[in-house]
């Protein structure tokens, strides 16, 4: 109670773990604040779910320390930390129903049983289970046992909630809505979460931060505006969004907005730190818009090579002349389909656009 | 096909439990309780009732030997399974191939071994209960291993270290969580440490003393003198002794209630990732 709130609810200070020769995590530092939800971000194998179990003290590091509230707890076992975790399995125990899978860690921690089975309905309440207490694990749906797993979290009160990807095990459309509701949860108590997840769209549709890990690094780190909008490589550019990654080259830098070649036309974009030569276009597939073929000198234009209607849209791919490899477009005009081989002439919106270092 | 071998399994246990209590079964069907009475009589003396029976030592011995190895055996298995399914450490694959070594060496050997290990100073125990209880325990126990190894790679990992964020230590983790969901490998090992060690012969008819004789081994001896009255009607108790401890022991321990069967296999996250 005497320490000051300044502290941030997470803090890495050069961390790494190490399995042998293989290093899961390479010196990460990282702070998270007290009532956000941030997302760890990246491919299988980048050393997400290690820096989350990590925290949870699940695993220990070979160098660095971990604080949670300003406490080191770099040295204490997962049973002494003050955070919880939803498993992507679930992990409830089979043998007890709801209830007492819900009161195990108030149990354990030698609280009365009345108190905690009346914490435990309460937030059984909160995540809509009301009416299952005496049902076991295996009665349930896939939904319903996630909300159990978080429900059994959560009534912890932790200083941090632990989420690895918990949506794996859900269908497609069950997941948006269950996606909603932790997103909906962790508002309400204003907890501090950190969601493990390889999916860019859920990353995007929870987080108030973003960090992206890739081979045990930290790539970038920001709001999912930042990184959607201004990745700061071209690995960023294509896992975030799906960026078509178009060669350039830049022309001049005057003061904040650089002038690039990119086929036969010019660009003006911001530069972002880029010098004068060779660098990437990162395309968001929507930032590419078609048109017929109007004869004009100047601009960008190309031919359709493949087309697939997806009842909502179309999507394209298009070889750029005078450009190299095809890019991929989404166009939301269904009514009017192009035909492949045509001829269309294109622009590029460059507010959705961005360079990249090659 | 069935039937003849309902037939025949049912006329031999219909010969054991009728044929000690008739005075020479096939040949003469007279119904007697003398093998009985002379195996398992109780008499009155100048001091109350004694066991005047023939068999009784040897039947209170096996017992006793029975119940002492029991959680002996299914504890040590389980706790082999569990260092083995969970830990980690060097020569694990080694130390779980010798673990099944004691079930592929002829229990006569084994009963051999022992006399020949423990005949000596300074660990003299040839002719105790306790070299009874050792060659049982390392016998059976791997059955317990592996009904505890099977049972445990089916118990995810993360179930553990659930416990664990949520506050509870290893201890408790193992007596709240995994030993509860071990209970039909824990009930398997019992009733197999405990059937085998009232029916086995092999490894026990070289340890068996004068002082500690065992049921088996006794009415092996009464069917070489050809006294089959007595041998059969032992067999008879025994039979009826190891079912009521069957019995008994499920009723104690219990089965696993984890629900009905076929929903968890159609709703667990695993079967629903399998689908997907």
């Amino acid at each position: 109670m005497t320490k000051p709130i300044a502290h941030p609810a997470v803090q890495f200070r050069s961390v790494a773990k190490r399995y042998g020769a293989v290093a899961a995590v390479h010196n990460i530092s990282l702070n998270i604040e007290r009532g956000t939800l941030v997302t760890l971000l990246g491919p299988s194998g980048c050393g997400k779910t290690s820096t989350l179990r990590l925290i949870a003290g699940l695993e220990h590091p070979t160098s660095g320390r971990i604080l949670i509230d300003g406490e080191d707890v770099t040295h204490l076992s997962a049973a002494e930390r003050d955070v919880s975790m939803v498993f992507q399995s679930y992990a409830l125990f089979p043998h007890m129903n709801v209830l007492e899978n819900t009161t195990y860690g108030l149990l354990a921690s030698g609280m009365k049983r009345a108190l905690a089975e009346q914490m435990a309905a309460a937030k059984l309440t909160a995540v809509g289970l009301a009416g299952f207490e005496r049902r076991l694990p295996s009665e349930l749906s896939g939904g319903q046992q996630q909300r159990v797993a978080v429900a059994r979290a959560i009534v912890l009160e932790p200083k941090v909630l632990l989420f690895d990807e918990p949506l794996s095990n859900l269908d497609a459309k069950l997941r948006r809505k269950v996606r909603d509701d932790i997103r909906a949860l962790q508002q309400e108590l204003k907890l501090t979460v950190v969601y493990v997840t390889h999916d860019q769209e859920e990353a995007l549709a929870v987080s108030d931060r973003i960090v992206v890990m890739q081979q045990g690094h930290i790539v970038q780190d920001g709001t999912p505006r930042d990184l959607y909008e201004r990745p700061t490589d071209r690995f960023i550019a294509d896992f975030i969004g799906n960026a078509n990654l178009l060669p350039v080259a830049v022309l001049r830098c005057d003061g904040d907005t650089a002038e690039i070649a990119l086929g036969g036309a010019t660009l003006h974009l911001p530069c972002r730190g880029l010098g004068v030569g060779a660098a990437l276009l990162a395309v968001r597939p929507h930032a590419i818009r078609i048109a017929d073929p109007s004869g004009r000198p100047f601009g960008l234009s190309g031919r359709i090579r493949k087309a697939a209607y997806l009842g909502g849209h179309m999507e394209y791919e298009i070889a750029i002349n005078g450009v190299s490899g095809e890019v991929f477009v989404i166009d939301g005009n269904v009514m009017a389909p192009r035909q492949i081989g045509a001829e269309v002439d294109i622009t590029i919106v460059t507010d959705e656009t961005a360079l990249v270092p090659a | 096909m069935v039937l003849p071998w309902i037939v025949l399994t049912a006329a031999i246990y219909g010969i054991i439990m009728i044929g000690g209590f008739v005075k020479a079964i096939g040949t003469d069907n007279t119904p007697t309780w003398s093998y009985f009475l002379t195996a398992f009589g109780i008499g009155q003396g100048d001091h109350g009732w004694y066991f005047a029976g023939s068999a009784w030592n040897s039947l209170f011995t096996t017992l006793k030997v029975a119940l002492v190895a029991m959680p002996l055996t299914a504890g040590l298995g389980i706790l082999t399974a569990y260092l083995l399914n969970r830990q980690r450490f060097a020569g694990r694959g080694l130390f779980e191939f010798l673990t099944m070594l004691s079930f592929a060496i002829p229990g006569t050997v084994i009963g051999i071994s022992y006399i020949l290990a423990f005949n000596t100073p300074p660990i003299e125990l040839t002719g105790t209960g306790l070299i009874m209880v050792m060659a049982f325990v390392f016998r059976n126990m791997p059955v317990g291993i592996r009904a505890g190894l099977a049972n445990l790679s089916q118990i995810d990992k993360s179930l553990d270290e659930a416990s664990l964020t949520l506050g509870a230590r290893s201890a408790a983790t193992l007596r709240r969580v995994i030993l509860p969901i071990l209970r039909p490998a824990v009930v398997t090992s019992m009733v197999y440490a405990f059937v085998r060690a009232i029916t086995s012969v092999s490894a026990v008819i070289f340890l068996v003393s004068g002082e500690y004789n065992l049921a088996t081994v006794y009415i092996v001896g009464r069917a070489e003198f050809g006294e089959y009255g007595l041998a059969i009607v032992y067999s008879a108790v025994l039979i009826v002794i190891i079912v009521a401890a069957l019995l008994a022991i499920q009723l104690l321990v219990g089965e696993r209630r984890i629900g009905r069967r076929d929903i968890m296999a159609r709703r667990t996250p695993n079967a629903e990732q399998a689908k997907a």
